[in-house]
Parts: C-alpha cells; sequence; structure tokens
C-alpha cells in the first residue's frame, strides 16, 4: 500500500477511533492479504507509516458471503458480480483467513 | 556526440550546480543533467532527463516508422500526436506539452505540427481515435499517433523481483509510432461508428464499465463479443508484476471479459478458460503504462487482418485518472479495428514499432 | 460482522473491485464511509 494510502488510512482511524472497519476489493489472495496485514498489525515491508503500528481493525472483503448478505441484490449485482465471477474469490477469502490468523498470533 | 568532461567537472556540476548524477551499475558516476533554471523544481535534471527519455524513444520509433519500405512521406505527416505520460514545461505552465512537436522535429517531419493527448494509460486509445477522425474529416490525410516510454516506470516493481533473487525485467523503455492515413483498400480499418467509452455518468461499477466500453459500442453495429476474433487489452506481463504482488492483471482483464459474455448469455460459465485463451493473450509488455494499454498487440493484429486470418480486433484502454487526485473516476476508450472489406494484397498504411 | 452503523475505510483496486463500487456496498448495508481508495496495480 503506498505511503500517502497508508498515512490517509492511519488519519482516519486515529480520527474517527472505534467502529472504524475496512473493507477491501482486493482481485487475489496475496494482495488480498498483503493489505488485510498491513491494515490489521502493520506494514509487513516496514516502509510506510503504518509500519509498525498496528492499527488492529477488522478487514472484510466484498466477497466474503456474510458481507454479500448485507447489500441489496441489485446493487452487488452492479458493484461486485462481475469481479466474483472473473476473480478467484476462494483463494483471496483464503488470504484473507491468512492475514487473519497471522495477525491473532503476532 | 560532443566529447566528455573530466569527472571533476561533473562534481562540481553536481555539487554546485544541482545537476543529477547519473550513475552505472557499478556505482561509477557516468554523466550527469544540469538543470535548466536554478530555482524552478519543475526544469530539474531528473525532469529533464524524463522528458528526454521520452523524446528520444518516441523519435526513435517514429523514425523507424518513417524508415519502412511503402512508409508514408516524411514531408506528408502534417500532424502527430504524441500520447506519453511526461510533463514538458516550468513552473509556469508545468504541463504545457507539445512534446509531439519536438519529436517531429527530431525526425524531420518539416511539415508537421501537433499536440499532446493526456489520458493516462488511456492515452493512445484516444489518440488513435483523435487521428482517425481527423482524418476522416479531411483535415488531415496523413496522422501519426506515437509516444515514448516512462523513464518513471524502469524497475517499477523492482521490490519484488529484488525480493525473489530474480533480475528487474523492466528494463526497457518502449516508443511506439503508428501511422493513420485515409483508405487505401488493403489496410485495416478503424471502425469510428462503434468507439466504446466510459463516460462520467458510466461510474465505477465493473458492470458497467465493461457494458459502455464492450456491450453498447459492439450492439450500436450489431455485433457481440462473439464477433470479435482478439481483444487486446492490458498486456503488461505478468513476470514482472506477479513476484511484486501485483498479479496478472490481463488475465484478470480477460477473465472479466469472459464473464460478461457468461453475464450476457453468449457463452457458459464453464467456457470462460476457452474465450480467455481463444480471444485473448499472455501480457507481454515489458513495462507498465500507457504503452502496455493495448498498443502491443497493434502491429501484431494488423498483419493478422492483412496476410492472416483475423477480420476484427477490439483494442481497450483503460486510465486511472485517480491517481491524478483530480477525481475519483477511471476511464476508458475501446475501439474496434477490422480487416478492409476490400482488402488485396501488399499495401500497409499501418506500422508499428517498439525499441529498446 | 454488521455494516450497519459502521464507519467503513473502502479499499478498492482498479482491476478487482474499485474504491467507490466497494464504497457503494457498504453505503447501502448501512455504513457511514469515511475513506475511499482505489489502487492501481497495489
Amino acid at each position: 500500500m503506498g505511503l500517502e494510502d497508508q498515512a490517509a488510512v492511519k488519519r482516519v482511524a486515529d480520527e474517527h477511533g472505534s467502529g472504524v472497519v475496512v473493507l477491501l476489493g482486493t482481485p487475489d489472495a496475496e494482495s488480498t492479504q498483503t493489505l488485510a496485514q498491513t491494515v490489521v498489525a502493520g506494514d509487513p515491508s516496514y516502509a510506510g507509516p503504518l509500519a509498525g503500528v498496528p492499527l488492529g481493525l477488522p478487514v472484510l472483503h466484498v466477497f466474503e458471503p456474510e458481507i454479500k448478505d448485507q447489500v441489496p441484490a441489485d446493487v452487488y449485482e452492479a458493484q461486485v458480480a462481475l469481479m466474483e465471477m472473473s476473480l478467484d474469490r476462494e483463494a483471496i477469502l483464503g488470504g484473507l483467513r491468512e492475514a487473519r490468523r497471522v495477525a491473532t498470533t503476532s | 556526440m560532443p566529447d566528455g568532461v573530466a569527472a571533476s567537472v561533473l562534481e562540481d556540476r553536481i555539487e554546485r550546480h544541482g545537476a543529477t548524477p547519473l550513475l552505472g551499475v557499478d556505482g561509477q558516476l557516468l554523466g550527469a543533467v544540469l538543470p535548466a533554471h536554478e530555482e524552478d523544481d519543475t526544469l530539474t535534471g531528473q525532469v529533464l532527463l524524463e522528458n528526454l527519455a521520452c523524446k528520444a524513444t518516441a523519435a526513435l520509433a517514429l523514425r523507424h516508422l518513417l524508415a519502412r519500405p511503402g512508409a508514408v512521406a516524411t514531408e506528408k505527416v502534417r500532424y502527430v500526436i504524441s500520447c506519453g505520460e511526461e510533463a514538458v514545461g516550468d513552473r509556469y505552465q508545468r504541463g504545457g506539452g507539445n512534446l509531439a512537436k519536438a519529436v517531429a522535429e527530431w525526425a524531420g517531419c518539416t511539415r508537421a505540427t501537433g499536440s499532446d493527448v493526456k489520458a493516462f494509460c488511456c492515452g493512445p486509445m484516444h489518440s488513435l481515435m483523435i487521428a482517425g477522425a481527423l482524418v476522416q474529416s479531411g483535415l488531415y490525410d496523413d496522422v501519426v499517433v506515437l509516444a515514448g516510454g516512462s523513464l518513471a516506470k524502469l524497475g517499477m516493481k523492482f521490490q519484488g523481483h529484488v525480493k525473489h533473487a530474480m533480475p528487474i525485467v523492466e528494463d526497457v523503455l518502449a516508443g511506439f509510432a503508428a501511422h493513420v492515413g485515409r483508405d487505401d483498400g488493403a489496410s485495416p480499418m478503424l471502425r469510428l461508428d462503434a468507439v466504446g467509452r466510459h463516460e462520467v455518468a458510466s461510474g465505477s461499477a465493473p458492470l458497467a464499465v465493461v457494458k459502455a466500453l464492450y456491450t453498447e459500442p459492439l450492439a450500436r453495429v450489431g455485433l457481440t463479443l462473439l464477433d470479435v476474433d482478439r481483444f487486446s487489452l492490458e498486456l503488461h506481463n505478468p513476470e514482472a508484476t506477479e513476484p511484486a504482488g501485483s498479479g496478472n492483471v490481463p488475465l484478470n482483464n480477460y477473465r472479466t471479459l469472459a464473464s460478461l459474455a457468461v453475464i450476457e448469455k453468449l457463452i457458459e460459465r464453464d467456457g470462460i478458460e476457452a474465450f480467455v485463451r481463444t480471444r485473448g493473450m499472455p501480457g507481454f509488455s515489458p513495462t507498465q503504462g500507457h504503452i502496455a494499454s493495448a498498443i502491443p498487440y497493434l502491429g501484431h493484429a494488423l498483419r493478422g487482418l492483412t496476410d492472416g486470418g483475423l477480420t476484427r480486433t477490439m483494442f481497450t484502454g483503460k486510465g486511472s485518472l485517480f491517481l491524478g487526485r483530480m477525481t475519483q473516476l477511471s476511464d476508458g476508450v475501446s475501439l474496434i479495428v477490422e480487416r478492409n472489406p476490400r482488402r488485396s494484397n501488399g499495401g500497409r498504411a499501418w506500422s508499428f514499432e517498439a525499441r529498446r | 460482522m454488521e455494516l450497519r452503523g459502521k464507519k467503513v475505510i473502502a479499499l478498492g483496486e482498479r482491476d478487482g473491485v474499485p474504491g467507490p463500487a466497494v464504497a457503494e456496498c457498504a453505503r447501502r448495508a448501512g455504513a457511514e464511509v469515511v475513506l475511499t481508495l482505489t489502487a492501481c496495480y497495489a
């Protein structure tokens, strides 16, 4: 994640305090895991404003069934369905699970 | 080339005049780029180097284009459109532009003028469309669309390559030049009646974007996705992006297109792989950006649409305008390039060059 | 996790689900979107 984007996420998280949740639209397992880890446990590349700064934010992905269930069907169809079909959903959710696992064990 | 200077001169320029050092692979000082102005940070050595690299690679491509047998005569090139990603100007006009004219000058196109089209990675598609419209209108008979390489994109994904102990593969500055001219009875045709556009109101919902770029323009002329033999989309080589964690962008884009075909009931869901394999291609552009955006396939398409078995190809560029922070929007343009209905052997008005 | 009432940071990807699309989903699920970003070849 770019340094400016990291700074923006940190600023917003600090500003709003509790109740902040990250929702991802990443296209593959690796980018999902990396981004999820960054906002939970800090920047894995140790380069940005989030280096060593664990925000501990809950991370979700729009492909998760529990998220899909909360979005009106026609909205999901227009905004997400096409990418859900073309991308590897299972791999992406796997990446998310792995990031969550790493975050709870570190 | 002029004579070189002593190392002490280089060091003086770097230390006391703000020159940007040029270092060799082993760290040896090879040269320096002087700024054009002491205070203007849009004319630093770094900026000038970027702009020169772009100019040089664009001009090289243009000279190759003009040197091909049967190419348009240099003096018949009256308008040049440059769609690179550099910003030529000074502090009072940072992106003043018209690198096109500087390139035309260097390539000896004495009767040309030109302008730059700036549209992020979608620049080339916008430029080809505009070139087609200029020729169609009768204003010009021969327009050249070109672009030089982006210095900033050299080694862009280097961290991933170093991490995996592989060579830094983005080591190419690419340029291209394409001649757009009047119907010669043989060259493939640009279909100006079927230009696909991502409009402001199209929004960023992925389904709406692909409908604007594919469904709508094809339907406008009575066609579907299945009437296109080959699609040329983002063609960045995944060998550069995958080690860096950025995935395989061409494959993602082709799978998205195939998914649209499923949604439109043109193919079954299990037909996605075949669609991708037969109508797509592996990414093979050595760098990201405007050059990788559909353009690398152009020469191959032209060959396929003349001597080969292709009837219709479709090129799509996408621009990440949001990176400039002036909008959250993306952009996209698609163009259909078809076999000339009166196609006979020989005769080409198109050329494509990519040079290291 | 329920999105309703939460403050969402929407992190999209140009070649995945773009930021504004993620944000729209969050909004329609009852969340407030406090930041929308779209990465390009992140």
